[in-house]
């Protein structure tokens, strides 16, 4: 078998195809390695790009989930929407039992807060708390004076298309409030209207609690006020209605800027 | 991927193995040359560690012969061959003795050559031989015996003996 051996061993590989062979593998190696980036870099590359989304969707979810506006519904069932930059309701609060069983019936949350609206005058309807008689409050505390004044109108609108829906024509008044009032009402646990209403109350009948009035509709805590006045002349703190003035009936909308009702 | 060192180690130290295992299949040099290259990118490109040296020698043959395969099944590549591929063919400096021997293994039907040669010059068992080509022990067995019979018929009777 030597034979065989010897005869193999003469076959070699020659020194230009070995030579042209490793030239190939480092330009493939070399190739190769351009296209790879370093691993500290691609992780800090991720890094990076996981940190952007993050921020962003860390801001979105902020923006999203911070409150600009708050609506507060007082037909007698007491209502508070909390609305975002984008107009959506991320949450309602019921002041009072009925205002529980408006929301138990009505899903509001991340409805446009115009959608919401429509949705408390039809749950308010149905369940027997707004006939003709009735009378709807409504107020609105932002910060932005451009979104309050969109938002009043668009209130008001969404209102009005709602009870006309149901034939029915309450009163209704929409008029902003300060941040100030809307923080001691809510301290009182009940809506902005009704605590500028026993406020009110308070001037004529100093004997008036919050506690006393809770129960009562904003329109009888304004009849009290009235008798202890002797009927006379309108009330300063019952704010503005949709057509500008007091008490009117739905449909008469009136224009212009509200001035936001503060604490005296 | 191996590094430009690991890939030089590996021509230096295979690059005959190789080259021969190419002689016993490709006809002309261009083939060769493809085939032998091609074996020592897929050894760069190879990601997992090699357990030895024996395994990575191993290794090289079987994706040699296999890329030898790959050229031969080529139809156009076996029936179309250039004057020039013809003429690159190298020529080994060997006696006529050496030239003879070879001639009579080149003259083996295709898988009777891998046996003989990594029986005989790569020193592999037939139980290796069979791992290493993905056959059966017994066939190798019988490969080995018939290109033995062969050549002894080409190359005279000492053959055998040797």
């Amino acid at each position: 078998m030597n034979r065989i051996k010897d005869a193999f061993s003469a076959i070699r590989a020659e020194d230009a195809l070995k030579a042209g062979t490793t030239r190939f593998m480092q330009a493939e190696i070399q190739k190769a390695s351009a296209k790879k980036r370093p691993a500290g870099k691609r992780i800090a590359f991720a890094s990076a790009a996981f940190a952007v989304l993050f921020f962003f969707g860390a801001l979105s979810y902020i923006s999203y989930f911070t409150p600009t506006a708050f609506l507060d519904f007082d037909i007698n069932p007491s209502i508070e929407l909390s609305v975002n930059r984008f107009g959506s309701v991320i949450e309602a609060h019921a002041y009072n039992r009925e205002g529980e069983q408006i929301l138990s019936e009505a899903n509001l949350k991340y409805k446009t807060y115009q959608d919401a609206t429509r949705l408390i005058v039809d749950a308010a309807v149905g369940g027997g708390y707004l006939r003709d008689e009735a009378m709807i409050s409504v107020t609105l505390q932002t910060d932005n004076i451009d979104e309050e004044n969109q938002m009043l109108i668009s209130v008001e609108s969404s209102m009005a298309a709602a009870v006309s829906e149901h034939h029915i024509a309450p009163r209704a008044e929409v008029f902003p409030v300060s941040a100030e009032v809307r923080i001691e009402a809510r301290g009182q646990d009940v809506s902005p209207a009704k605590y500028l209403a026993i406020l009110a109350l308070q001037k004529v009948d100093p004997a008036a609690t919050v506690d006393s009035c809770r129960d009562h509709s904003i329109g009888e805590i304004r009849g009290l006020t009235r008798e202890h006045h002797g009927g006379a002349g309108e009330i300063e703190s019952g704010g503005r209605q949709a057509s500008g003035g007091p008490d009117s009936d739905m449909g008469h909308h009136g224009g212009g800027h509200h001035e936001a009702i503060t604490l005296p | 991927m191996k590094s430009e060192a690991e890939a030089r180690r590996a021509v230096e130290l295979y690059a005959d193995t190789v080259r021969r295992i190419c002689f016993l299949h490709l006809k002309n040099h261009s083939d060769a040359e493809d085939v032998f290259q091609e074996t020592f990118l897929k050894y760069v490109l190879r990601a997992a560690p090699f357990e030895s040296g024996e395994h990575e020698k191993a290794w090289l043959i079987r994706v040699a012969v296999n890329a030898c395969k790959d050229v031969y099944k080529n139809f156009f590549r076996r029936k179309v061959l250039s004057l020039e591929a013809l003429d690159s063919e190298p020529s080994y400096n060997m006696p006529d003795s050496g030239r003879a021997v070879l001639d009579a293994v080149l003259a083996l039907p295709e898988k009777y050559r891998n046996v003989v040669y990594l029986f005989y010059y790569e020193g592999y068992s037939a139980v290796e031989i069979a791992s290493l080509l993905g056959k059966n022990e017994n066939t190798v067995y019988t490969w080995l015996s018939r290109a033995k019979a062969k050549l002894k018929d080409a190359l005279g009777g000492d053959f055998a003996d040797e």
